[in-house]
């Protein structure tokens, strides 16, 4: 159950209170007491949480032990390529240098420019999400395909030795 | 006196914003101090634009002209502040880390690595760099800026005087107890495990409410957030208000039962002092300034592990000595918050560049 855990020195207690009453190391194990009874009472919770944008990386797996060379190379390109780019960049034009007119020009290209911007970026952002999402799964479903890969090869290993 | 002018400068303004509260508060310091103060904005949303001007509308008088700037994300502000030669007090109110957007909202990233690059920018204009924390002001520090202080977000008390009738939160104030949380629904403040902790709590408390008051940002965090409540079979017990104006908002916080804060990422925590002003209990998990905003008082957490919290939360709603306790220390711990003594530094601050 424990997600994430911010600096604090592994011997001192994880939840603080400053209490005339109640130090924080009782507070901690008062309230480990009664996570324990409630087990005992209601059953463990058995419900996995999952995180919001949670990223698994590419598995770099060494060349020899790879499953699929070809898999892993498109996998690392696919991890490697940036998510489309979002920023308003304006290219310069020269009739925004003309005088007078060329403010008024100016100013009328970035509000349309922002205005696209505006509504592109959502879709954009939505496929960035979607993208990173299946790199993600991809990269996580790679890893297991390795782990399974990892002990087939021990257990025909100890198969070989055993047939021997 | 006239002391001259100083004006501030701010990226957005709206109302309920914690930075431009800030700034009208700074505003009110100075033109009480003989200063001719405004503020302007490059971005001024309806609801503040009688008392915010827009940037187009300030004419800066000469090179060298005394400005705050307050910095929370990069905009075409400080360029501007640059390219007029300004002398700085900069206010840095933290940029959420860009980590957070990479994936769900690569234009916000953006802004934020921006508002990092600007900072170089901003150093050699600044007489002085102000930071809400020590947390930010270590981010100045790292920067380079040569002189830093810490000038903390100030509550006026007076605002939340309000009596809770004057705008109910609705028909959830029933529902016992109620948890609360104030943040923009944004995925470095992590509601999601504060719906997490719900879940835990229910099994303990079945009617337990939760709360979550805050803007609703277009990165769709807001309907992750209520479709994993209503996957962990919880949606019930959640309320998602969006923004909500002062009145509402102090009424939630003078009827809730117990304010958690799960948040990664704060650089001061202002809804943190703003429950320990109104007597409400708070738990929250110790990221960043959070331990420092907190100063000793609440309680504070560095681990999330949600059923152990979820018997927290349950301790504390149940032993009303302790929570007689927790608040008498919060209501010491806030007056750091308020105007006297905030007041106090800023024009300590200003004496010190001699402005």
């Amino acid at each position: 159950m424990n997600e994430t855990q911010s600096p604090q020195p592994a011997d001192a207690p994880w939840i603080v209170i400053h209490d005339e009453q109640i130090t924080s190391e009782e507070l901690v194990r008062l309230v480990e007491e009664r996570v324990t009874r409630r087990r005992a009472a209601l059953g463990p919770i058995s419900v996995v949480f999952p995180s919001f944008g949670y990223v698994s990386t590419y598995p770099d797996v060494p060349l020899e032990k790879r499953v699929n060379p070809h898999l892993y190379y498109y996998l690392e390109q696919a991890n490697a390529a940036a998510p489309a780019a979002v920023e308003p960049i304006l290219a310069p034009s020269p009739a925004t240098r003309a005088p007078v007119v060329g403010r008024v020009w100016g100013k009328v290209r970035t509000e349309m420019h922002n205005l696209v911007l505006f509504y592109v970026n959502k879709s954009v952002r939505e496929q960035n999400r979607i993208n990173a999402d299946l790199i993600s799964t991809l990269n996580e479903m790679a890893r297991v395909i390795q782990d399974q890969q990892d002990e087939i090869d021990t257990l025909r290993a100890e198969i070989e030795r055993r047939e021997r | 006196m006239a002391q001259g002018a100083i004006h501030q400068f701010l990226t957005g303004a709206t109302d309920g914003d914690a930075i431009t509260d800030q700034a009208f508060l700074i505003r009110r310091w100075l033109r009480e101090a003989g200063y001719e103060s405004n503020i302007y904005a490059w971005h001024v949303h309806p609801s503040v634009e009688t008392e915010v001007r827009p940037m187009s509308a300030y004419r800066p008088p000469h090179r060298g002209s005394r400005g705050i700037y307050h910095h929370s994300i990069g905009s075409d502000v400080p360029p501007y502040l640059s390219d007029h030669g300004f002398r700085l007090l900069l206010i840095y109110h933290n940029i959420t880390p860009p980590e957070y957007f990479a994936t769900v909202d690569p234009f916000r990233a953006w802004l934020a690595r921006l508002g990092i690059e600007q900072l170089a920018l901003l150093r050699p204009l600044a007489d002085l760099a102000l930071a809400d924390s020590g947390y930010n002001a270590a981010d100045l520090t790292r920067a380079g800026f040569a002189r830093t202080a810490v000038l903390p977000i100030c509550l006026q008390a007076e605002r939340y005087e309000l009596s809770p009738d004057s705008k109910s939160p609705g028909a959830v104030n029933e529902a016992r107890p109620r948890l609360l949380f104030i943040g923009r629904l944004a995925p470095n403040k992590r509601q999601e495990d504060l719906v997490k902790l719900l879940f835990c709590l229910r099994r303990i408390r079945p009617d337990a409410h939760l709360t979550l008051i805050g803007d609703r940002w277009e990165v769709g965090y807001d309907r992750w957030v209520e479709k994993l409540a209503a996957e962990l079979g919880v949606g019930g017990g959640l309320t998602l208000t969006g923004k909500v104006a002062q009145a509402e908002m102090v009424a939630h916080l003078k009827t809730a039962d117990l304010y958690v804060s799960m948040s990664d990422h704060e650089g001061f925590g202002v809804p943190l002092a703003e429950s320990m002003l109104l007597g409400l209990p708070v738990m929250a998990y110790g990221a960043t300034a959070v331990p420092e905003t907190m100063g000793g008082a609440g309680l504070v957490f560095y681990r999330k592990e949600f059923e152990e919290l979820a018997e927290l939360a349950d301790l504390v709603l149940g032993d009303e000595p302790l929570r007689r306790r927790l608040i008498a220390r919060q209501r010491e711990r806030v007056e750091a918050f308020l105007e006297p003594e905030v007041k106090r530094q800023f024009h300590s601050h200003l004496r010190d560049i001699g402005w």
